[in-house]
């Protein structure tokens, strides 16, 4: 009867919704959050900047939490293990300690590996670093105890040490939902819907699979050209923006997204790096108008079965095209 | 069996206090944040109110204690002490080039050496297009009331440093003065914090370097709260929502937190510092909660 008065309210708690996200435009929150450096649980010196590109929740406790800590990494943990294995190589759950005298990397490492071996523990080292960190993320701690008895807190990981009285802390529940560019994109915490975060988190990754390629084929090039060009249709079938950013092929040594306009009745190319394709639309790529330029050719473009070129798009990520030459 | 059963119940325990805590922040915290609806859909909502609030503002500060302003002072009673607005909405219609701020007000006056009290309806008039000025003042209703407490502290300065906040909006929104005189602005230094960054400088190559760190957005005013320093300058600290698009082109919001000292100069205000920072937006009624 207790486990299932206890499971009605902590369901009760995990889904009632006090928060206001949109996970369709999940603004980024201006002035919080930053590169810090700090050490990790592995003992390597680190800043947050090196998890750029990935999606990163960042939180804030220390190992002697007995309350909302220890529920806080187990609610992350059950969150990223309801994410696919091909996610979860793309998120990282961070959690740094306020109380890094304590808190040694060893025993650090021991507490955040007890919840998931991927989760990273990180330690300012010092107060003052901590402090600097806190700060950035606009969260506090205070100390409510010193000198509390190490027997009388309850521990998820015991300490080996000497230590017979402990700092107790209140400090911020927050959790930070950090974009792919390093950016405070939403908070959440203990009480979020799981599907929500998840929701969020996915909301940032990259979408690969957004981009469709169809009718590609290359220009007709006499024998000796030494440049050519490809044309087809790219279609960003997202609800956001991406940006072509640049485009590659080892036929030549320069392969550049062009357009090609119409002035006074003189056509002249103009070179179109960062490209936006907008959400849904369709960019076009045909003679007189935007296509690929291939520049500087390799080899005779007859003398090559196939043409691989690499698109590469700001959330879509590389997207691979193929066309194959009929001669 | 007991110590589990008590653990189960201290666990019961501290997971309904912990609900009960985020429900009644919850509540009150967004019951202390009234957000328009329309706030966050209407891209020009707060940059019209901007300008229409800034110039309103500097209307009663002009009409208080001053009976010979031109045009439109004759709605008004003689010798006008406080104007304390009750309640404001600012009303814009898709594709109409005139845009109205209604306002709801006690007004206080001296007539015959007795303070009186009416209470006003009113709208004012405004075509964005061609003035920031107001083009005229629909009167709804006047009444007289006798308030329990007589009306204090909504005087010239508070109008005025209040047409000086709104007015400082608009540049910020715009990164350009056209309410704000270079007077107001000349030496002026700003010490803007945004996360990592920080920027020390003049008042133009500060917002040259918020606009390249923030991007294209507008602000909202949600509070402004004045004090006198113990150098008698004037102290405002502005509350301030904004709302935009940062450089990488991603939506962006800021909770802004300035605090402005100025310095009365006859009949303007002289900004000597700025201090800017960005603190977390209110996104969520649990987000100051310590456990």
């Amino acid at each position: 009867m207790l486990k299932k008065i206890i499971f009605i309210t902590l369901l009760f708690v995990f889904y009632t919704n006090f928060s206001i996200a949109n996970s369709a435009q999940l603004p980024v929150l201006s002035g919080v959050g930053g590169n810090f450096h700090a050490t990790d649980m592995h003992n390597q010196a680190m800043q947050l900047d090196d998890y750029k590109g990935k999606v990163v929740i960042l939180g804030f406790g220390y190992t002697n939490c007995a309350d909302i800590c220890p529920f806080t990494l187990g609610y992350l943990k059950q969150v990223y293990e309801k994410l696919p294995k091909d996610v979860q190589k793309e998120v990282q759950i961070v959690f740094v300690t306020i109380d890094p005298e304590y808190d040694t990397i060893e025993h650090l490492n021991k507490f955040i590996s007890h919840f998931n071996q991927d989760f990273i523990g990180l330690s300012g080292k010092t107060k003052q670093q901590t402090d600097h960190i806190v700060k950035l993320f606009k969260a506090k701690y205070r100390e409510i105890g010193e000198g509390v008895p190490i027997k009388a807190v309850r521990n998820v990981v015991q300490k080996k040490n000497t230590q017979n009285n402990v700092r107790l802390y209140d400090h911020s529940v927050t959790l930070y939902l950090i974009d792919t560019d390093g950016e405070t994109r939403n908070i959440a915490y203990t009480g979020t819907p799981q599907q929500e975060l998840i929701a969020n988190i996915t909301s940032l990754l990259p979408n690969k699979n957004s981009i469709k390629i169809e009718n590609f084929k290359m220009k007709n090039a006499p024998k000796n050209a030494r440049s050519t060009a490809a044309y087809g249709q790219i279609t960003n079938t997202s609800n956001r923006d991406d940006i072509l950013i640049s485009v590659s092929s080892p036929i030549a040594q320069r392969v550049e997204l062009h357009e090609t306009t119409i002035v006074d009745g003189f056509g002249s190319m103009v070179h179109k790096p960062n490209q936006v394709i907008s959400a849904n639309q369709t960019l076009t790529l045909k003679p007189m108008s935007y296509h690929i330029m291939f520049m500087q050719l390799n080899q005779p473009i007859d003398e090559l079965d196939v043409v691989d070129i690499t698109l590469k798009f700001k959330y879509a990520g590389n997207v691979p095209i193929q066309i194959k030459l009929a001669h | 069996m007991l110590p589990i059963s008590r653990h189960y119940l201290y666990a019961v325990k501290f997971y309904l206090a912990l609900y009960f805590g985020l429900y009644a922040m919850g509540v009150f915290a967004l019951s202390n944040t009234p957000i328009p609806k329309d706030h966050f859909s209407k891209k020009s909502y707060a940059q019209t109110l901007n300008h229409v609030a800034s110039n309103v503002m500097q209307w009663y500060g002009q009409i208080i204690k001053n009976n010979t302003i031109k045009n439109h002072r004759e709605n008004y009673p003689n010798h006008i002490q406080n104007i304390e607005i009750i309640n404001a909405k600012l009303i814009t219609e898709a594709g109409q080039p005139t845009t109205s701020f209604a306002l709801n007000t006690r007004l206080s006056y001296l007539k015959e050496k007795t303070l009186k009290t009416q209470q006003f309806n009113e709208i004012f008039e405004f075509n964005l297009n061609k003035s920031n000025k107001f083009t005229r003042i629909n009167r709804i209703s006047t009444q007289d009331i006798n308030p329990d407490i007589p009306l204090s502290g909504f005087t010239q300065d508070y109008y005025f440093q209040r047409h000086f906040a709104y007015a400082w909006m608009v540049m910020l929104d715009n990164n350009s003065s056209k309410i704000l005189s270079k007077q107001n602005t000349h030496n002026a230094n700003y010490q803007l914090d945004i996360g990592v960054k920080r920027y020390t400088g003049g008042l133009s190559s500060a917002l040259a370097q918020r606009n390249i760190w923030m991007g294209q957005g507008e602000h909202l005013l949600r509070n402004i709260s004045s004090s006198i320093t113990h150098d008698n300058k004037i102290q405002l600290v502005l509350d301030i929502d904004w709302k935009g698009t940062n450089p990488k082109g991603k939506p962006s919001i800021a909770k802004i937190e300035q605090t402005i000292k100025l310095e009365k100069v006859g009949i303007f205000y002289k900004i000597l510092t700025i201090k800017e920072q960005h603190l977390l937006p209110d996104i969520a009624p649990w987000e100051k909660l310590l456990c």
